[in-house]
């Protein structure tokens, strides 16, 4: 990632609680937030704590991989989870506590299990939006191999 | 917003740093997050920093609607924009220094104009009445710079 950049974003209301998103000329086809319906089936697309939660979760693994790529390996799979917590602060308005992420990646190697417990050790430091969240919100991640 | 549920969201590499997400909805076939950095044409979706720039977006004009909604007003229109900003620190890794978001309600309604300024009144700590009700925001104001504007 480079030294200094800037990125933009933007939505548009559809109707009522319904956002759809614009990012730009990425190749997605219809992307909405949806804060108006609860049902997860009804749903036009994710509130914003899933998204959140997906953004820590894709910078995270993001990262991780990264990291092995540096040393030339590469996974063949992954899997990964976020839970997201939200209870009431002091004030009783309510807030993203913790979010608890599950990394799953196939370690095929012995070579490749050795970089694996090298990168544990720093990279949650290269996940740009996990570090700038956490003053904020408690992020525990768990790595499973 | 107001009130969202604890929640669990998934995903899966698909190839290289690009994963498939798995928000369990049934509307929403498929969506990727690219991590490759490739021209925004090449990519498959939206990197983590988009992503997290769209939480707040969402998040704020939620919660600037539902303030008109508890008078039964909505506005006409909106639009919204996040721009985020990255700096490094001094041990060389890169972070978010700060979100810069405006939003635009439209709306001819003079009743929905003064509730629109009611929920834009600054409070004590400096921030909009609406923005007390964003989840998001107010959890990662801690960490990261966020600034909103409204413009009508």
């Amino acid at each position: 990632m480079a030294d200094v950049m800037k990125t933009k974003v933007g939505i548009k209301l559809e109707s009522e609680m319904i956002f759809k998103c614009d990012l730009g000329e990425i190749k997605v086809e219809d992307c909405y937030i949806d804060e108006e319906h609860h049902v997860e089936a009804e749903m036009w697309g994710p509130n914003p704590s899933r998204m959140l939660g997906m953004a820590v979760l894709g910078c995270l693994c993001a990262s991780f991989i990264f990291c092995l790529k540096k040393r030339e390996f590469s996974l063949s799979d992954l899997n990964a989870n976020a839970e997201v917590i939200i209870a009431r602060n002091e004030k009783g308005f309510w807030r993203v506590k913790n979010i608890n992420v599950n990394i799953d990646p196939i370690i095929d190697t012995a070579e490749m299990s050795k970089r694996a417990d090298q990168c544990r050790k720093m990279f949650e430091q290269y996940c740009t939006v996990t570090q700038a969240v956490r003053e904020g919100i408690e992020v525990n991640v768990n790595l499973n191999y | 917003m107001v009130h969202e549920n604890n929640t669990i969201v998934k995903m899966k590499l698909e190839k290289d740093l690009i994963f498939k997400c798995n928000l369990g909805f049934e509307k929403l076939q498929e969506i990727y997050i690219d991590e490759t950095l490739e021209e925004k044409e090449d990519m498959w979706g939206p990197d983590a920093a988009r992503l997290l720039g769209m939480a707040l977006l969402g998040c704020l004009s939620a919660s600037f609607i539902f303030c008109q909604k508890k008078r039964n007003l909505n506005p006409d229109d909106l639009e919204a924009t996040a721009e985020i900003s990255f700096k490094t620190i001094e041990k060389g890794y890169t972070r978010i220094k700060q979100v810069n978001v405006i939003l635009k309600p439209k709306t001819e309604d003079a009743a929905t104009l003064k509730r629109i300024n009611q929920c834009i009144r600054e409070m004590k700590n400096g921030k909009m009445l609406f923005e007390e009700n964003c989840i998001i925001t107010a959890s990662v104001r801690e960490g990261i710079n966020v600034n909103v504007k409204i413009e009508m």
